[in-house]
């Protein structure tokens, strides 16, 4: 009986020093891999602790199908930007930036291929047309359901203008998957949400002979660097096979119109521009700034003309249909 | 004393046992607990309140400070750039503790080029391991986004892993503060030190990146990721602390990959047609002539961005490569 005591007593002892040693074990193990932030802390982070507030806006960020949300929803306000998107920043805060909110989106059916969707609250839709088409791609597709809407589709993206609303979806992938995602959660959202889209007027004033529908630039300030450019929008065209820059300029009224023209033509003139036909005594001001052509005219509450033509007589054939659209009488 | 297995107990020296030895096991566990530091290693004493920053550089082979190498293969670029230089084993001693800084900054995927390359951190840990003899790699960052994100879904993380390297994630107490000799912005700032103060070897590795604010980013704008604090407030005097930057890090190594580069959009970018194959690897010593050469890659001279001349005349480095007389090299 004693025989048997103490043997089950050895057994024991001998569990507990193996249990020991595997416990001391572990912690050698991990220790050497140790990282700080453990992985889970990311994924399954409370949405409402990281939040920022941000200012006056509440829109419905929706579940979707084939979907988890991976990760916590982020929101960023004007202090904030910066730990966001970093260097990007100033672009939607001298834009009139109010609000960002992330949220990415995993495959349920694999948790490592995502998106990620960024709502811009720009407050106006001139300041959301202003980041959409500063930083509009090149050569991208559009998509039906958003027809009515400022967007282009990339291999791995989806990028919208809905009202105030500039919207980025970034996939980690370029698959159909993927794509689909983000196409049905921007839909999801139009859906969801009211969007008071109105479109940028000045854009119709554009002659459309020549023009390169998805060149046009909003920027409010400082356009081609002189300050009395603003609220500027910018198109490139194609003229008789030569690249050609319009732009428009609309003021509140035309007296600061006509102010901003003056201030603009002497900021050509002081940049080492040289008066071009009548100067100052033309409707149309052509300037030769080191070897191009610009023009400027103003009309009604608008400044308009020819930036960095190659020759004069592109210069003309633009500026002059420019002019005519941008006449009080020309019907849009 | 008698021999255990001959000995019997009665229950009251039996339950009397069992009480010390269960007291001795709560003693032991309360002590582990009392012990346990869930911040891991604290930093060292004598990094607080610094002038500057250990030198880690070696000095080049002469005539062998910078190596431009062209070819799609980052592993064989890299390699080829190392070897042009001498090999890494030049670089990197038998028990170095090295540390690795690549652009982490964003929690987003690889292939959109707004963070390393992973396979290329990943071949560099390989040859300070395996060539080098390296005791020790430490991969570390101070991301702008969330950290645990970005080193997961960058793929630097799992890289890590596998290459047998330690990740560091930023923590408050990891920071300590750095007063730079001659500096106007860093001055009694947090600097990511715990890792900088535990190797002796520093490998700097950045993407070729367009950037809004200072016109690119590249090695040593990578450094801003050794920066604590509201940082964001350098972007109003970008130039100056990248500058800054260049005097405040001397680094072994830095590798700058050209292989593809964000041409437009940065420092994010999002879309694939933000990318742009350059085919370019810059592997030399010198950052200030590594950018120097690297801006070219976007299409940018050393005068298009501030800082490279900035840096110059602190000291960081020379602007004219050429004067280095790089070695050229290609590979298929």
């Amino acid at each position: 009986m004693e025989q048997k005591k103490t043997g089950a007593q050895t057994r024991i002892s001998y569990a507990i020093l193996g249990l020991l040693s595997v416990i001391a074990i572990s912690i050698l193990v991990i220790h050497s891999t140790f990282i700080p932030t453990p992985q889970s802390s990311f994924f399954t982070q409370n949405t409402s602790t990281q939040a920022a507030s941000v200012r006056g806006d509440h829109p419905d960020i929706p579940a979707l199908e084939k979907f988890n949300k991976l990760g916590p929803q982020e929101k960023y306000d004007n202090e904030g930007l910066f730990e966001k998107i970093n260097g990007k920043a100033p672009l939607y805060i001298d834009n009139g930036f109010v609000g960002l909110i992330s949220q990415r989106y995993a495959l349920l059916s694999d948790s490592s291929r995502w998106f990620e969707f960024y709502l811009y609250n720009m407050e106006s839709n001139k300041n959301a047309f202003a980041v959409f088409s500063s930083q509009r791609r090149p050569g991208s597709n559009t998509l039906k359901p958003f027809k009515e809407f400022d967007h282009y589709q990339t291999e791995n993206g989806l990028f919208l203008r809905l009202g105030k609303y500039y919207i980025e979806l970034i996939g980690s992938d370029t698959s159909n998957e993927i794509q689909m995602g983000m196409a049905a959660l921007s839909l999801a959202f139009l859906q969801k949400n009211t969007i008071q889209n109105t479109p940028i007027e000045e854009l119709v004033f554009f002659p459309k002979e020549g023009l390169i529908p998805t060149s046009f630039r909003l920027y409010q300030q400082n356009a081609f660097g002189s300050e009395v450019l603003t609220n500027t929008v910018v198109a490139q065209y194609t003229i008789n096979g030569q690249p050609v820059t319009a732009y428009i300029s609309s003021q509140k009224d035309s007296h600061l119109a006509n102010q901003a023209f003056e201030g603009y033509y002497r900021f050509l003139i002081d940049s080492g521009g040289a008066p071009l036909k009548g100067g100052a005594k033309e409707v149309i001001r052509y300037v030769d700034l080191f070897g191009t052509v610009e023009s400027l005219f103003v009309t009604n509450n608008f400044i308009a003309g020819v930036h960095e033509a190659d020759d004069l007589q592109h210069a003309e054939k633009l500026s002059k249909m420019l002019l005519k659209r941008l006449q009080p009488s020309n019907p849009q | 004393m008698k021999d255990n297995n001959d000995q019997s107990y009665t229950r009251r020296e039996f339950i009397t046992r069992s009480a010390k030895a269960s007291l001795s096991i709560a003693a032991v566990t309360a002590t582990g607990y009392l012990l346990h530091d869930s911040d891991g290693p604290a930093r060292q004493q004598n990094i607080e309140g610094i002038t500057h920053l250990p030198d880690y550089r070696v000095s080049p082979i002469s005539g062998k400070n910078l190596s431009i190498v062209s070819g799609t293969d980052r592993i064989k670029t890299v390699n080829h750039g190392l070897q042009l230089l001498g090999g890494i084993d030049h670089f990197i001693k038998e028990g170095d503790i090295v540390g690795i800084k690549p652009n982490i900054g964003f929690a987003s995927p690889s292939l959109l080029g707004a963070t390393s390359d992973p396979d290329l951190v990943g071949e560099l840990i390989r040859l300070c391991y395996q060539v080098g003899k390296a005791s020790k790699v430490l991969v570390f960052d101070n991301p702008i986004n969330d950290p645990a994100a970005c080193f997961q879904l960058s793929g630097i993380e799992a890289v890590c892993r596998k290459a047998g390297a330690q990740p560091i994630l930023p923590r408050d107490h990891y920071f300590g503060r750095l007063t730079l000799d001659k500096a106007k912005l860093i001055r009694d700032w947090p600097v990511f030190l715990q890792p900088l103060s535990r190797i002796n070897k520093l490998i700097g590795i950045a993407p070729v990146k367009h950037h809004h604010r200072s016109g690119a980013s590249m090695s040593i704008k990578n450094w801003y990721g050794l920066l604590g604090g509201r940082r964001n407030i350098f972007h109003q005097d970008i130039h100056t602390i990248i500058g800054e930057l260049a005097m405040m890090v001397r680094p072994t190594l830095v590798i700058l990959d050209g292989t593809r580069v964000m041409a437009t959009n940065g420092p994010t970018g999002g879309a694939l047609s933000d990318l742009r194959q350059a085919n370019t690897m810059i592997v030399g010593s010198d950052p200030v002539s590594v950018d120097s050469f690297g801006c070219s890659l976007l299409g940018l001279k050393p005068d298009d961005l501030p800082f490279l001349g900035k840096a110059e005349r602190l000291g960081a480095g020379i602007l004219d490569f050429q004067s280095l007389k790089p070695l050229y090299g290609k590979v298929s």
